[in-house]
């Protein structure tokens, strides 16, 4: 019964984050992009094809994180919807596990997966050669828009303003980008430390440098791979924690 | 929320997207081959670098050199040409004029590089193979022309060090396998996507209902 009652909060959650016809008009655009791209350019690696059909698509994926899935967190509280949620006869961790999922985890799978599909019909020669490093590169974007989407939850737990939710997470997304091309720029070689942190800074770099580098020097340590997700899953245990014992609407 | 209507919906948008795109790209076309040449006066101490760099395609690169009196060259390196001569500066080998063009549909990397350096230095390259690390290779004249034909794969370059008064160079490259699956094919997986996307979104109801 209670598994119903979720599932029931998650599908009305759902209709307000994913809802039609912003959806279909987003899926059609980033598609069509990736599409084009995929003709326009040519691949002979499946993690190439990944890399160059997956970057700007992260960036859509934040902008909808920020400005539909966080800011939505926002506006249900402004509009006293979440005051709603939380009457319901589930528990207080439920409710946030649900909203995490609505806010975060879907609409990122849906806006990685999708572009990552229609690349993948295009170039079908391509990528049945070695589907499964094209489907780690799809994974470590996704860990990626996962991490950008938790830390996106967390601003508006604190903010609690459609506005101020949407310019701090981009904030925060523009920061943290232009803080890897800093550190990057600044390293004295490839095998420095500030080098690696700056591409471990995006999981898909390092995922890219595992599969493409021959040289033993270039190879990712240990840290580099874990760095992303372990932030990914503190920001998402925050998130969770805060929305199940703190939260006060 | 309706969920029949909501994988219709996305079916469908895909499925439009997939068909214009693949309209997009048979109009715009694939682009197979390049081609450039280019004669150079270097004088004494200088040699000129031909660098080919396939960032994301596959194919094969064919550099044919006139008038040059050695020519020397590097295949199937990892890495990004450009980084390549920068990294020569550690053996007084300086770049002092470069040129280079990233071909984005092709995606190569290609372009020239002039060099500074004692003679000595320039003569013995492929002593310097050891410590760099790489083969560095002396290409033979056949008539007179030196001909370096390579198949290099994604990400690998291909240096060319050419040494004489006034150099003249025809580079080709051509792609080996586009991977790509035929437009009908697309066509026909867009097309079933929109009809079967369109059709389980339509708020279909029951006839006369009981």
């Amino acid at each position: 019964m209670s598994l119903k009652r979720i599932y029931g909060l998650l599908s009305l959650d759902l209709s307000d984050t994913i809802r039609p016809p912003l959806l279909y008009f987003m899926v059609f655009v980033i598609t069509l992009l990736s599409v084009v791209l995929a003709y326009v350019q040519l691949f002979s690696t499946t993690e190439s094809l990944a890399m160059n059909i997956l970057r700007p698509t992260l960036l859509a994926t934040a902008l909808f994180l920020a400005l539909r899935g966080a800011s939505g967190i926002s506006q249900l509280v402004s509009n006293r919807v979440m005051e709603v949620y939380l009457s319901y006869p589930v528990s207080r961790l439920s409710i946030a596990i649900v909203l995490y999922i609505s806010r975060v985890v879907v609409p990122s799978i849906l806006l990685i997966t999708i572009p990552l599909l229609a690349a993948g019909i295009v170039l079908e020669p391509l990528v049945v050669q070695e589907p499964s490093n094209y489907i780690l590169m799809g994974v470590s974007f996704l860990v990626q828009a996962l991490f950008y989407g938790s830390v996106f939850v967390l601003i508006a737990l604190v903010a609690k303003s459609t506005g101020t939710t949407s310019i701090l997470s981009l904030l925060f997304y523009f920061s943290y980008n232009i803080i890897a091309l800093i550190l990057s720029s600044v390293s004295s070689s490839v095998t420095s430390t500030l080098f690696r942190l700056a591409q471990a800074m995006s999981f898909y770099m390092t995922v890219y440098n595992s599969l493409t580098t021959n040289i033993e020097a270039l190879r990712p340590y240990l840290w580099e791979y874990l760095l992303v997700p372990s932030l990914t899953l503190l920001s998402a245990l925050t998130f969770i924690l805060i929305m199940s014992r703190r939260f006060e609407p | 929320m309706d969920k029949r209507r909501l994988f219709g919906g996305l079916l469908a948008s895909i499925g439009l997207a997939l068909l214009i795109g693949a309209l997009i790209g048979s109009i715009i076309g694939v682009k197979t081959s390049l081609s450039f040449d280019g004669e150079n006066y270097l004088g004494d101490n200088k040699a000129l670098i031909i660098s080919l760099y396939s960032s994301t395609s596959e194919g094969t690169a064919v550099v044919e050199i006139y008038n040059a009196s050695q020519v020397f060259y590097i295949s199937n390196v990892t890495g990004d040409p450009r980084s390549l001569v920068k990294a020569l500066t550690a053996f007084n080998i300086n770049a002092t004029q470069s040129e280079y063009n990233y071909d984005m549909r092709l995606g190569l990397v290609y372009g020239t590089s002039k060099v500074e350096a004692n003679s000595m230095i320039l003569s013995a390259l492929p002593s310097l193979s050891k410590v760099l690390e790489f083969n560095i290779r002396e290409a033979p004249p056949e008539n007179g022309v030196f001909v370096i034909r390579e198949n290099m794969s994604s990400g690998e370059a291909l240096l060319v060090f050419a040494l004489g008064q006034t150099v003249s160079y025809n580079v080709e490259y051509s792609v080996s396998n586009t991977y790509r699956l035929p437009y009908t094919y697309v066509y026909a997986i867009s097309g079933v996507m929109v009809v079967v996307g369109v059709l389980v979104s339509a708020p279909w109801k029951r006839a006369n209902p009981p």
